[in-house]
C-alpha cells in the first residue's frame, strides 16, 4: 500500500476538522484559524491576480477600467511570438539567466571551498562577503554604472593610469557590453547568498568520507568530483532553482543601468513596458505567462539534470 | 496568580485581534450599508497638488494660493522620470490622490487616450487664456491637446537650444560668434560639423570633442526629432499617425551616425548619457564644444564653478533646410478622479496668470507661456535665453502628442540606437521601425 501523500494527509486533517469532536481536532481547527489570515493574504495577493492575469492574457483589456472588451483567444500570444524583436527578448532572457546561474554557482563553489579552509580572519571574510547581498539593487546598479562610466569611471581611470589605453571608452554604449555589465552586477549581488548555501552544504559532508578517500589514495580532484560536488547537490538544486527564477525576473539593475535599452531588455522588463508604458494588459499578461512557462521549463530541466547527476555521481 | 501558557496566550490574542477588527469594522460596514444612498459626499475645499521636483520655484506660490483662496495646498513632488508610472498606477486603481497634476507631452497623450484627464476645453475657452488679452506662444496654444480636447494647460514653454564654448572655439582658431547666426543660414549644419571636427582632439591625455549630447534612452529623440524637422520632415503625419521612414528621417539619422562613426566628432559617451546632467561636467569643464540642451544650463555654465564662465554662447539650433527644435513644454492637468476640481482649476488659473508667469520669468530659468512676458525687459534681464527661446519657436518645434506615443517612441528609440550602434543602416533601421509600429498599432 502506498503512503497517502500531502493531499491525502490534508484531506484527512480536513475531515477531522469537519468532524470536530476530539481535542486533537480542536487544535487543528485552531491552527487553521490562525493560518487563515495568511491564506487569505496569499489568496488575495497571488492566486486572484494569477487567475485574472491568465484571463487577461486571452483578452483585449481596457486598462482604464480594468475590464475585458472581448476574449481574443491566443491572439495576444500569437502577436507576441510572431514579432522577431519579442523572440530576441526570449532568447536574451534565457541566455541572461543561464549565464548568471552558471557563473554564480561556479564562483560560489570556488569561494565556498576557500572559505571552508582554516585560515586567520576567516570569520571576518565570511561576514564581509555578505555585503553585496545587503546593498539594495538600485544602489548596486548605480555603483556598477559608476565603475563603467565613460567620463569618470573607475575602470577607465585604471586603464589610463596603467597606460593600457586612452581610458575614454564608452562601455555602456555597446549594448552587448551593457548586457554583460548588468549580468556582472547581478552575479555580484547573488554571489553571497549562493556562497553561504554552498558553504553550508560543504560543511555538512562528514569528514569520515574524506578520511576514507585519503586512505584509498584519492587525489584532491577526485575527492571534489566524487564526494564534495555530488554531496553538495541537495543544496545546489534549490539554490539553482531559486537563482534561476530571480535572474529571469531581474528588473532594478536593468532599470538603473540602461533603462531597458534595446539589447539589454529581458522578458520581465518587457512585461513592465507593455503594462505600464503602453497600458496593454492583454499582451503584458501573455508575456508574463510566457515568462512563467519558460521558468517552469528551465527549472524542470535543471531538476532533471541534477537528479540524474546526483544519481550518476553517487553510483560511480 | 493564574498562569498563562503560550498556547492560551496565542489563542486569546487571536480572539482579541479578530474581535477588535470586527468591533472597528462592522459598525462602519453597517453604517455604510444603511446610509442614505443618494446623499452627495461633502468634501471640504482642498487642493492636493502633484508637482515636478524641478518646479520648486512654485513652493512660495502655495502660500499665495492660501492667501487668495483660503485653502492650504497639500504638496506632493515627483521626478519627471517617475511621473508616468506614478500616475498610471493611481489612475488604474480609478483613484487620484491629487486634484491637479503636472504633466509632460509624454504623459498627456497616453493619459488622455485612457480618458484619465479631464477635458478642460470649456474652462480654457472661458478663461483669461483664451481672452486674447495676452498672446500665447503659438506652440503652447496648440499643446496640451488630445485630439480636440484640452487635457493640459501649459505652465511653461521651453526647448533645447544650442550652447557652445567660445573659449574652445577661439583656441581652435574658430569664430566664436559665428554660431549665433547658424539658425538663419541654410545648411549651416555643414559649418557646425567642420567646427565640431576642429574641436575634436587630445591634449595632455584628455579628449576634447566638438559636440556632446545625451543619446541614451529616449534622450536621443530630442536631437533626432529636431534634426528630422531641420530636413523638412516630421515624425507624424497630419492625421497624427507615426511616419518613421521618410527621406528626411533617414537623412537626419544618417547625419547622426556619421557624426558618431565617420567624423567621430561627438563624445562617444553621449550614447550612455540619459540626461543633461550626465553631459554637463565635461561641457562645464571646457572639454566639449557644442551642446544642444535646456537653456537653464546657461546659468550653471555662467556660475563660479564652471570653467567656461563668461565664454558661453547660445542661439537657436543650426540649420539644414531650416533650424528646428523639439518642444518640451509642461502642463497642469486635472485627473478625472480628482475630488476638488474647482480648487484645482483655481490653481491652474493662478499659475497661468500674467502676474505669476511674469514672476516665473523674472526669477527662474523657466520660460513663460505668453509672448508679452517673454519679451518683457525684466524677464530678458533675468533670463537672457528668453529671446532665443522665443526665436526658436519661430522654427518648427513639434511635441508629438499623439495616441500610442509611448509605444512608437520606444520602437523608434530601439531602431535609432540600432543604427547608431551600426547594427543596421539608418534606412533599414527606420524601415524596420515603420514595420514594427504598423504591426504594434495595427
Amino acid at each position: 500500500m502506498t503512503s497517502p501523500g500531502v493531499v491525502g494527509r490534508l484531506w484527512a486533517n480536513l475531515k477531522m476538522v469537519i468532524a470536530g469532536s476530539t481535542l486533537r481536532s480542536k487544535e487543528i481547527r485552531f491552527a487553521f484559524f490562525l493560518v487563515l489570515p495568511a491564506l487569505l493574504i496569499v489568496g488575495g495577493m497571488y492566486i486572484y491576480p494569477s487567475i485574472l492575469t491568465i484571463i487577461f492574457s486571452f483578452s483585449d483589456v481596457d486598462f482604464a477600467t480594468l475590464s475585458i472588451r472581448e476574449l481574443v483567444g491566443f491572439e495576444n500570444y500569437r502577436r507576441l511570438l510572431a514579432e522577431p524583436s519579442f523572440r530576441a527578448v526570449i532568447w536574451r532572457s534565457l541566455y541572461f539567466a543561464f549565464v548568471i546561474v552558471f557563473v554564480t554557482i561556479s564562483l560560489a563553489f570556488w569561494i565556498a571551498l576557500l572559505l571552508n579552509q582554516k585560515f586567520a580572519g576567516r570569520g571576518i571574510i565570511r561576514t564581509t562577503i555578505l555585503l553585496p547581498w545587503a546593498i539594495p539593487p538600485v544602489v548596486a546598479g548605480v555603483l556598477w554604472g559608476q565603475i563603467f562610466h565613460a567620463e569618470a569611471g573607475f575602470l577607465n581611470a585604471i586603464i589610463y593610469q596603467l597606460n593600457l589605453g586612452s581610458g575614454n571608452y564608452a562601455w555602456m554604449a555597446d549594448t552587448t557590453i551593457a548586457l554583460h555589465v548588468i549580468m556582472m552586477a547581478e552575479i555580484w549581488r547573488f554571489l553571497p547568498f549562493v556562497t553561504l548555501f554552498v558553504l553550508a552544504g560543504i560543511q555538512n559532508i562528514p569528514n569520515s568520507l574524506y578520511d576514507a578517500a585519503n586512505m584509498d589514495g584519492a587525489s584532491k580532484w577526485n575527492q571534489f568530483r566524487r564526494i564534495t560536488f555530488p554531496l553538495t547537490m541537495p543544496v545546489l538544486l534549490p539554490v539553482t532553482v531559486v537563482q534561476l527564477t530571480w535572474a529571469m525576473k531581474s528588473f532594478d539593475t536593468i532599470f538603473v543601468l540602461t533603462g531597458g535599452a534595446e539589447g539589454t531588455r529581458i522578458l520581465n522588463y518587457l512585461v513592465y513596458m507593455e503594462a505600464f508604458r503602453y497600458f496593454s494588459l492583454g499582451p503584458a499578461s501573455a508575456a508574463a505567462y510566457i515568462l512563467l512557462l519558460l521558468k517552469i521549463a528551465a527549472v524542470l530541466i535543471f531538476v532533471l539534470l541534477q537528479r540524474r547527476f546526483i544519481k550518476g555521481g553517487i553510483a560511480k | 496568580m493564574k498562569k498563562i501558557d503560550r498556547r492560551k496566550f496565542l489563542k486569546y490574542s487571536a480572539y482579541a485581534g479578530v474581535g477588535g477588527a470586527a468591533f472597528l469594522y462592522l459598525p462602519s460596514f453597517l453604517l455604510t450599508g444603511c446610509g442614505p444612498a443618494d446623499e452627495p459626499e461633502v468634501t471640504p475645499e482642498q487642493l492636493n497638488l502633484l508637482l515636478g521636483s524641478h518646479l520648486d520655484f512654485m513652493h512660495p506660490w502655495l502660500e499665495d494660493f492660501e492667501e487668495l483662496h483660503g485653502v492650504t495646498p497639500n504638496l506632493s513632488e515627483i521626478t519627471t522620470e517617475d511621473l508616468r508610472d506614478r500616475l498610471s498606477s493611481a489612475f488604474a486603481a480609478r483613484s487620484s490622490p491629487w486634484d491637479a497634476v503636472f504633466t509632460s507631452a509624454e504623459v498627456i497623450a497616453p493619459m488622455g487616450a485612457q480618458g484619465w484627464l479631464k477635458d478642460l476645453t470649456e474652462r480654457v475657452e472661458g478663461s483669461h487664456l483664451a481672452s486674447g488679452d495676452k498672446t500665447l506662444v503659438e506652440l503652447a496654444a496648440k499643446s496640451g491637446h488630445y485630439f480636440d480636447q484640452v487635457v493640459g494647460v501649459p505652465i511653461h514653454i521651453g526647448c533645447p537650444i544650442m550652447l557652445w564654448n567660445k573659449k574652445l572655439m577661439e583656441e581652435r582658431d574658430l569664430d566664436p560668434e559665428a554660431p549665433s547666426l547658424w539658425h538663419e543660414q541654410r545648411n549651416s549644419y555643414d559649418t557646425f560639423l567642420e567646427y565640431a571636427k576642429q574641436m575634436t582632439f587630445e591634449r595632455n591625455g584628455e579628449n576634447y570633442y566638438g559636440f556632446i549630447d545625451n543619446w541614451a534612452g529616449d534622450g536621443v529623440l530630442w536631437t533626432y526629432r529636431a534634426m528630422v524637422q531641420m530636413h523638412g520632415g516630421d515624425l507624424i503625419t497630419e492625421d497624427e499617425q507615426p511616419l518613421m521612414n521618410s527621406e528626411p528621417c533617414i537623412e537626419a539619422l544618417e547625419k547622426m551616425v556619421d557624426m558618431l562613426h565617420t567624423h567621430k566628432c561627438i563624445d562617444p559617451a553621449s550614447m550612455t548619457y540619459t540626461w543633461v546632467f550626465d553631459c554637463a561636467p565635461s561641457f562645464l569643464g571646457g572639454r566639449r564644444g557644442v551642446f544642444i540642451t535646456w537653456p537653464f544650463l546657461i546659468g550653471v555654465a555662467e556660475g563660479e564653478d564652471s570653467d567656461i564662465q563668461g565664454h558661453v554662447g547660445f542661439a537657436p539650433n543650426f540649420s539644414v533646410d531650416t533650424s528646428a527644435h523639439a518642444d518640451g513644454s509642461e502642463f497642469m492637468s486635472i485627473p478625472v478622479f480628482a475630488e476638488h476640481e474647482e480648487t484645482a482649476w483655481k490653481w491652474i488659473e493662478m499659475v497661468t496668470s500674467y502676474e505669476y508667469q511674469k514672476k516665473m520669468g523674472e526669477t527662474t530659468g523657466w520660460f513663460p507661456i505668453y509672448e508679452e512676458v517673454l519679451t518683457e525687459p525684466t524677464v530678458a534681464e533675468n533670463n537672457p535665453a528668453a529671446p532665443v527661446v522665443m526665436q526658436s519657436y519661430q522654427y518648427p518645434a513639434n511635441n508629438y502628442i499623439t495616441e500610442n506615443f509611448g509605444r512608437w517612441v520606444d520602437i523608434l528609440v530601439d531602431q535609432v540606437h540600432r543604427a547608431l550602434n551600426q547594427q543596421e543602416t539608418p534606412r533599414d533601421a527606420l524601415n524596420e521601425a515603420a514595420r514594427r509600429i504598423e504591426e504594434a498599432l495595427g
